[in-house]
């Protein structure tokens, strides 16, 4: 399998993980992430464990009545069966509350085969805006980013 | 290498500038130009990679944040040149805070030079441009 083939499956990764969001599917959600994924959030302590993951990311989704989550494709390198990516998303979030949100950050990510299947190993969400959607928010979110995984 | 390579090749290349105008990384912004690139914003064109790094870092230094989402590229390939097309939304805010959106297309000019797909021109029309809500004035597509 060439590398091109490679990049082309883990696009298609990061699309999946995208229709899981908008989908609301837990399935198809997990489905990316590899068995011991651990994902960067800003917590103190990273979320370990694709189970654990799901448990979390059902209830951040449980405050979300609408998420839409566009990401745009990803700049990737290909190590044999490993890889690291970066991708942008922009999400558009409606609260419990009503409140309309925009969410737009970069995550690093780090990527294994599991049984013959890219999966994500790792990912670290860093937030460069999170506020109102016609931007007037603050700028403090851009200036946490860094791509230090 | 295949065509489906080069076009693949160019894709990413695509991604990998809008990659560094998130980051502001003037570095790996420029390594997507050839040496004798031409960037046009206007009729007349900026020439010449380290003029056009130049430039972009100038205009940068007034947003300290640039959203560019980029679809997907339109790819011809004819042996070591290629033209491509490709849509961005940009999300940008001031140093004073104001933000806006443009639209736009890029109508470029792909060669490989020293192995790897690279600009050797890029010409940018604005589509739209104005508050993010998409209230100001819509351009549209030029006719010729």
């Amino acid at each position: 399998m060439s590398t091109i083939d490679d990049q082309i499956e883990i696009q298609t990764l990061a699309q999946t993980y995208a229709h899981g969001v908008m989908t609301r599917d837990p399935e198809v959600w997990s489905s990316t992430w590899a068995e011991d994924g651990v994902w960067y959030l800003g917590t103190p302590e990273p979320i370990q464990g694709r189970d654990t993951i799901l448990q979390v990311w059902k209830g951040a989704m449980g405050g979300y009545p609408v998420v839409l989550h566009i990401v745009q494709p990803g700049v990737i390198d290909v190590d044999g069966d490993t890889a690291t990516a970066r991708w942008y998303i922009h999400e558009s979030i409606v609260t419990a509350d009503g409140e309309q949100i925009y969410n737009m950050g970069v995550y690093n990510d780090t990527l294994k085969k599991e049984n013959g299947a890219w999966k994500f190993a790792s990912r670290k969400f860093n937030s460069m805006y999170r506020g109102p959607a016609d931007l007037t928010g603050s700028l403090d979110g851009y200036h946490a980013y860094t791509v230090d995984a | 290498m295949s065509t489906t390579d080069d076009k693949f090749e160019i894709q990413t290349l695509t991604q990998r500038y809008a990659d560094a105008v998130m980051r502001h990384d003037a570095d790996d912004w420029g390594a997507c130009w050839a040496e004798q690139g031409e960037w046009y914003m206007g009729p007349e064109p900026i020439v010449g990679r380290d003029n056009i790094v130049t430039t972009w870092s100038g205009m940068m230094a007034g947003f300290p944040f640039a959203a560019f989402l980029v679809q997907p590229a339109m790819v011809e390939v004819d042996g070591d040149k290629a033209t491509s097309r490709t849509y961005v939304q940009e999300t940008l805010q001031g140093t004073d805070g104001n933000a806006f959106r443009i639209i736009g297309v890029y109508n470029d000019e792909c060669i490989r030079e020293d192995g790897k797909w690279v600009f050797q021109a890029r010409r940018y029309t604005v589509l739209y441009q104005g508050p993010v809500d998409l209230s100001g004035e819509v351009i549209g597509y030029p006719k010729d």
